[in-house]
C-alpha cells in the first residue's frame, strides 16, 4: 500500500497526501491542516492521485523486484517530507495540527517492521527519532532557540538511544545511504554534552560522505559550518563563498554568514542577518534574524 | 512553498479576465492573442491537475472600495485605495516544490496590459 501510494507517476505533494490518508487513516480535514492548505485542496490532491493511479493501471503486488529498491527510495523520500513538513509547528495554538512528525514515525516503523534488514530505513527512522528528541528544547512560546543555545537536559535521552541503536544496527549492513549518514550527524549532535564537546571533525567528515552519496546545498553547508568549527569562523567563511555565489538568496546560507561574520566582530554582520531576514519564509526565523541583525547593529 | 500570483491591470471598463479589457491586449494580432491563452490554459490546466493551485480570486472594480484611514478612529473614504494607473485586479494562492516553479506559472499570467507579480508567503512554522 505504502509503495503505491509512493508510485512514480505522482507528484511528491500528491504522494504525501495519498499516503497520509490511505495508509496513515488521516482524515481530509487532517491532511489539509498538517500540510496548511484548505480542506478542498487536500481533497483535490487525494482523488487526482487516485485517478491518476487508476489511469496507469497501478495495483497492489505488481511492483517487480528489480524495482523495489527504486519504489522504496521514493516511499522513504514521502516519509521524511511528512516528517519534515510535521517539524515545522504552526505557533498559532488555535490552529487544528495533527501531529505529521508521530505519523510520519510510525508509518517509518511500520516500514521498518516488514522490511527489519533494511539499512536506509533504519537510517531514515534514526534520523528522525534523533530529530523528534530535541524536538522540545528547539522552540520556547513560538522563538527559535538555535542549538548553541537549547537546553541539553530538555532532550529525551530514552529517544537518543533508540536512535543511536537503529543506526548502529544499520550500519554494518552497507551501503551507506543519505539518511544513515543524517543520522549519523544528529546522533554526534545528540550525544554531546555541550556545544563545546562536540566532535566537529566527525561531523565535518560526515558531511562531506553526504556530499559525495548525496550532493547538494544543504550538506554543502553543514560541511562549511563543521569546518568553522573546527579551523575557525574565517575558515568557514571561505567555505561558504561558493555557496553563496551559487545561490545568493538561499536565506541559510545568508544566516550562515550572517552568524560568522558576528563570530568575527565584522561591521557586516548586522547587514547580513538583514538580507536572511528579508529572504526566509519564516515568521519566527523572521523574527530571530531581525532580533539578530538589531543587536548586531546596537 | 506557497505563494501568490498578484495581477495588476487597468481594465476599461473592469471586467475579468482583465486581459478582454486592456487596450494593450485587445491591439495585438488575433493569432498572438490566441497563443498567448493557450500557454496560461496548458500552464494553468497543468498546475491545476497537480493541486499547485490553491485558491483563485478576481477582485472588485477598485472605485468600489472602501478605504479606512485611521485618524483617532477608523475614518472610511470611498476608494481607490491606490494612486496608481494599475490596480490588483485578482489573485491567485499556489502551493509548488520550488521558486522555479512558482515563477514558471507566474509567467503564464504575463500578458500586455497586466503586471503580474510573485510574492512569496510566510510561514507560521520553522525549520527544524
Amino acid at each position: 500500500m505504502l509503495v503505491l501510494c509512493c508510485h512514480p507517476s505522482l507528484s511528491t505533494a500528491s504522494a504525501v497526501a495519498l499516503t497520509l490518508r490511505a495508509v496513515a487513516g488521516l482524515t481530509t480535514r487532517e491532511i489539509a491542516a498538517g500540510l496548511l492548505v484548505p480542506e478542498t485542496t487536500a481533497a483535490q490532491r487525494i482523488s487526482r492521485a487516485k485517478a491518476t493511479l487508476r489511469a496507469r493501471g497501478a495495483r497492489f503486488g505488481t511492483v517487480e523486484a528489480a524495482e523495489l529498491p527504486q519504489r522504496l527510495h521514493a516511499v522513504r523520500h514521502v516519509l521524511h517530507l511528512i516528517f519534515t513538513t510535521g517539524a515545522a509547528p504552526p505557533s498559532g495554538g488555535d490552529v487544528i495540527n495533527h501531529d505529521l512528525v508521530t505519523e510520519a514515525i510510525r508509518l517509518t516503523e511500520r516500514l521498518h517492521r516488514a522490511l527489519p534488514r533494511d539499512p536506509e530505513t533504519m537510517g531514515l527512522l534514526a534520523l528522525m527519532v534523533l530529530v523528534e528528541a530535541r524536538a522540545a528544547a528547539r522552540t520556547r512560546d513560538g522563538i527559535l532557540i538555535p542549538l548553541a543555545e537549547q537546553d541539553r537536559e530538555v532532550w529525551d535521552q530514552h529517544k537518543i538511544a533508540r536512535g543511536v541503536s537503529l543506526l548502529e544496527a544499520a550500519l554494518p549492513h552497507g551501503p551507506v545511504g543519505p539518511f544513515q549518514i543524517q543520522a549519523a550527524i544528529a546522533a554526534v549532535h545528540a550525544t554531546a554534552e555541550t556545544l563545546q564537546s562536540t566532535d566537529w571533525a566527525q561531523i565535518h567528515e560526515l558531511y562531506r560522505m553526504l556530499l559525495t552519496v548525496a550532493p547538494g546545498p544543504a550538506a554543502a553547508l553543514g560541511a562549511a559550518i563543521a569546518l568553522s568549527e573546527l579551523d575557525g569562523p574565517a575558515a568557514g567563511l571561505e567555505a561558504l563563498q561558493p555557496l553563496l555565489t551559487a545561490r545568493p538568496r538561499d536565506h541559510r546560507i545568508l544566516a550562515a554568514q550572517a552568524h560568522l561574520l558576528d563570530a568575527l566582530g565584522s561591521p557586516e554582520a548586522a547587514d547580513a542577518y538583514q538580507r536572511a531576514a528579508t529572504l526566509t519564509d519564516s515568521i519566527p526565523e523572521q523574527r530571530y534574524l531581525n532580533a539578530k541583525a538589531r543587536h548586531a547593529r546596537s | 512553498m506557497k505563494y501568490v500570483i498578484l495581477i495588476h491591470s487597468n481594465p476599461q471598463p473592469w471586467g475579468h479576465p482583465t486581459s478582454d479589457y486592456t487596450s494593450e491586449y485587445q491591439a495585438l494580432p488575433a493569432q498572438q492573442q490566441k497563443d498567448l491563452g493557450a500557454r496560461w490554459e496548458k500552464v494553468f490546466g497543468d498546475a491545476d491537475a497537480k493541486g499547485e493551485i490553491i485558491y483563485g480570486c478576481a477582485l472588485g472594480d477598485p472605485t468600489s472600495s472602501r478605504v479606512f484611514h485611521f485618524q483617532g478612529e477608523p475614518l472610511p473614504i470611498d476608494g481607490p485605495y491606490a494612486e496608481s494607473k494599475e490596480h490588483l485586479a485578482g489573485f491567485f494562492l499556489i502551493d509548488v516544490e520550488s521558486q522555479e516553479r512558482a515563477e514558471e506559472i507566474a509567467a503564464a499570467f504575463s500578458c500586455p496590459g497586466d503586471t503580474i507579480e510573485l510574492r512569496p508567503t510566510m510561514r507560521p512554522g520553522c525549520e527544524s
